[in-house]
């Protein structure tokens, strides 16, 4: 079927002509955005942890690479993958272990982040810098600066001047309940997330 | 699967009987109930946000022409490419052709209800492409040759020793793996499908008409995979999958997880507005969108059935209803389940096959209470009956004995005359407090569904005079 028949076939169900007058949508509710937000980085904190990601409060870019290193030893991953955010860039000239020639063949993925929505310990990443550097390898680090949090999906969403190829809102790591809704962590993609905030 | 909706009696008494089943359907039901209604009271404006995502919807659907256009357009010019199909067929007939032509030996597919409704999967393996589900409870149910029976918890009729059997035996898993285990050899083996696949299809739990967006919500992360690996993404999608702008968005994403799942947001959106761009270091460089039409148009023009278009598949109406907790999804024997299949299904395929789905329905209204876009799913459902009533779809004997009830209760010296001999004659056919009527050829049909239990020897104006009389 072409576009125009598509469309005659809807018209005609509406019993409407192709230039009727359309009102305007109804109005977002101002009761969605959440005005009463605390402190938006112990809202994240205590929103991410509950999903299960781990949360590190650090005060200086030096500090966020050396706890990445940390991190990466105590993981005793083999070989990394990074997306092209610049704040990461310092960080992982720093990273002791291998670039994976591969994407696919990585141990960990580094990152940081579009924004952060603190409601609901969402971290915003986008396809600019890269899309699978975070969700192919099984363990993901997002280094990320307070002054990126937002309080709510309503924000993040709203200061968008144009929508990347993919704008993905990722809420902890990867779990599941298909097996009788029992809750299992880490299918296909990143099974524990770490979140260094600069703050 | 094939359709049998039009065996839902006989489908509903097998389910019944089936204990692995009854198992799986009460652990599952209980603990979605429990969630989404912990999830729904930690907000304090979900009426606000039903009220809103209903109106949303309902203008939508009303001036769908108008958004259908405007998305279309804006696709186009991101230069994905858009398909339209009036049907099942038309539908694999593009995709099989698209497959085809770029030579695509193996798909991965994120879960999509819309491609179960169309069969896509035997479309494209008759084509000799390898077609892999990669959702979990897909996968189980693909590795099985069975069909889902939920909209959001595919597998869920079946018990976690049915699945470590079934892994035992396909994917050489231990006899007693865990969940854990499993989970990790389903990874393990769609890991190699998501690498080797030259197209990755889903579907699309949003579309924005402002952004020419698609919208995927999950929590595995395989639907970002499908959409990311693979050279070729398409998106399948109903018509009416429509929203007009992207900050509706944030409402329909507080209440579908909450509704659904009874998480506050899910693992992963996904909002997909075009293919690649030039300068991103991966993502699939060709898009494509599949609009199907298969029905809805039907259900469009019915403006009193147009409200199930605004369905946005949470599932919170089959997890509730007391048919569903007891029969589970197959029984319904087609793709959409519970309240909302029964109020779509006949939109969909026509009364005629389906008109035993409304009548499965105690009318407790609780499906209209949960739904998050406010659909009158009871009304709906009543709605349904009264047409099959007119259109002569209801049973003979039901019809008969209706008819005999509104001659009676028309004409007092009946009635009255009528129950007693009732009352006296159902005694004798009353085992253990119910009538059985087996050898009444009405009752027996009728009784069949129902427990009816014995009449009170005496009618309560009866006890009221002796008790005037006593005194």
């Amino acid at each position: 079927m072409n576009k125009a028949n598509f469309l005659k076939q809807v018209r005609s169900s509406l019993h409407r002509n192709a230039n009727d007058p359309v009102p305007p949508a109804p109005n977002l509710l101002a009761t969605i955005k959440d005005f009463n937000s605390k402190d938006l980085i112990a809202q994240f904190k205590e929103e991410f942890e509950a999903v299960s990601g781990r949360f590190f409060l650090v005060k200086t870019k030096k500090e966020a690479g050396e706890k990445a290193l940390e991190i990466i030893s105590e993981a005793k991953a083999k070989s990394f993958a990074a997306t092209t955010d610049k704040l990461i860039k310092t960080i992982i000239n720093k990273i002791d272990i291998p670039r994976a020639d591969k994407i696919s063949e990585a141990d960990i993925g580094i990152s940081s982040a579009h924004c952060l929505i603190a409601n609901t310990g969402t971290l915003v990443l986008e396809s600019s810098v890269g899309r699978l550097a975070t969700l192919l390898p099984a363990h993901h680090i997002a280094i990320v600066k307070s002054e990126q949090l937002l309080p709510t999906m309503a924000e993040a969403i709203e200061q968008v001047d144009s929508l990347p190829s993919a704008w993905v809102q990722a809420t902890g790591p990867s779990r599941t309940a298909d097996i009788e809704l029992t809750l299992t962590i880490g299918v296909h993609a990143p099974g524990i997330v770490d979140v260094i905030m600069i703050g | 699967m094939e359709i049998s909706t039009h065996n839902f009696k006989d489908n509903a008494r097998k389910a019944l009987k089936n204990e692995n089943l009854q198992i799986a359907m009460k652990r599952a039901t209980k603990t979605f109930v429990a969630k989404r209604e912990k999830a729904i009271s930690s907000l304090d404006n979900f009426e606000d946000l039903r009220n809103y995502c209903g109106a949303i919807k309902a203008h939508t659907i009303e001036y769908l022409d108008h958004y259908l256009e405007e998305f279309i357009e804006n696709l186009e010019s991101l230069g994905v490419q858009v398909h339209f199909a009036a049907d099942a067929d038309e539908a694999n007939k593009i995709v099989t052709e698209l497959a085809l032509e770029k030579n695509v030996k193996t798909v991965v597919k994120a879960k999509s209800m819309v491609t179960e409704e169309i069969l896509l999967n035997d479309a494209l393996e008759a084509i000799g492409v390898e077609t892999l589900e990669t959702d979990l409870g897909e996968y189980i149910l693909q590795l099985d040759n069975d069909f889902p029976s939920h909209i959001i918890g595919p597998a869920m009729h079946k018990t976690r020793e049915q699945v470590t059997k079934l892994f035992h035996q396909k994917l050489g898993t231990k006899e007693d793996a865990s969940i854990i285990e499993l989970t990790k050899a389903a990874r393990e083996a769609l890991r190699k499908g998501f690498l080797k696949a030259d197209m990755g299809i889903s579907g699309a739990n949003f579309a924005v008409a402002e952004t020419g967006s698609i919208v995927l919500v999950e929590n595995e992360g395989n639907i970002r995979l499908t959409t990311s690996q693979p050279k070729i993404h398409l998106a399948i999608m109903g018509l009416e999958k429509i929203i007009p702008r992207l900050k509706d968005l944030s409402a329909f994403l507080t209440i579908l997880p909450r509704s659904a799942t009874g998480q506050k947001a899910s693992s992963y959106v996904s909002i997909i507005t075009g293919p690649k761009k030039q300068n991103d270091p991966d993502g699939p460089e060709e898009q494509h969108v599949l609009i199907i039409d298969n029905g809805r148009s039907n259900v469009l023009a019915d403006p009193k059935l147009r409200d199930a278009l605004r369905c946005i598949r949470c599932g919170a109406c089959l997890n509730i209803c007391p048919v569903y907790q007891n029969v589970g999804g197959h029984a319904y024997g087609w793709v959409y389940p519970g309240p909302i299949g029964s109020v779509l299904d006949p939109g969909l395929l026509g009364l005629e096959s389906t008109h035993q789905l409304p009548q499965a329905c105690s009318l407790c209204g609780a499906c209209g209470e949960v739904c998050p876009v406010k659909i009158p799913l009871p009304e709906l459902l009543l709605e349904h009956r009264q047409r099959a009533v007119k259109q002569g779809l209801s049973a003979k004997a039901e019809k008969a004995g209706i008819g005999a009830f509104a001659f009676m209760a028309t004409h007092p010296l009946v009635w009255n005359s009528g129950t007693k001999i009732a009352r006296l004659g159902s005694q004798f056919l009353s085992r253990e407090g119910h009538i059985k009527g087996n050898y009444i050829p009405v009752l027996k049909e009728w009784l069949k569904e129902r427990d009816f239990k014995t009449p009170a020897q005496k009618s309560f104006r009866e006890l009221w005079r002796d008790l005037k009389d006593e005194k």
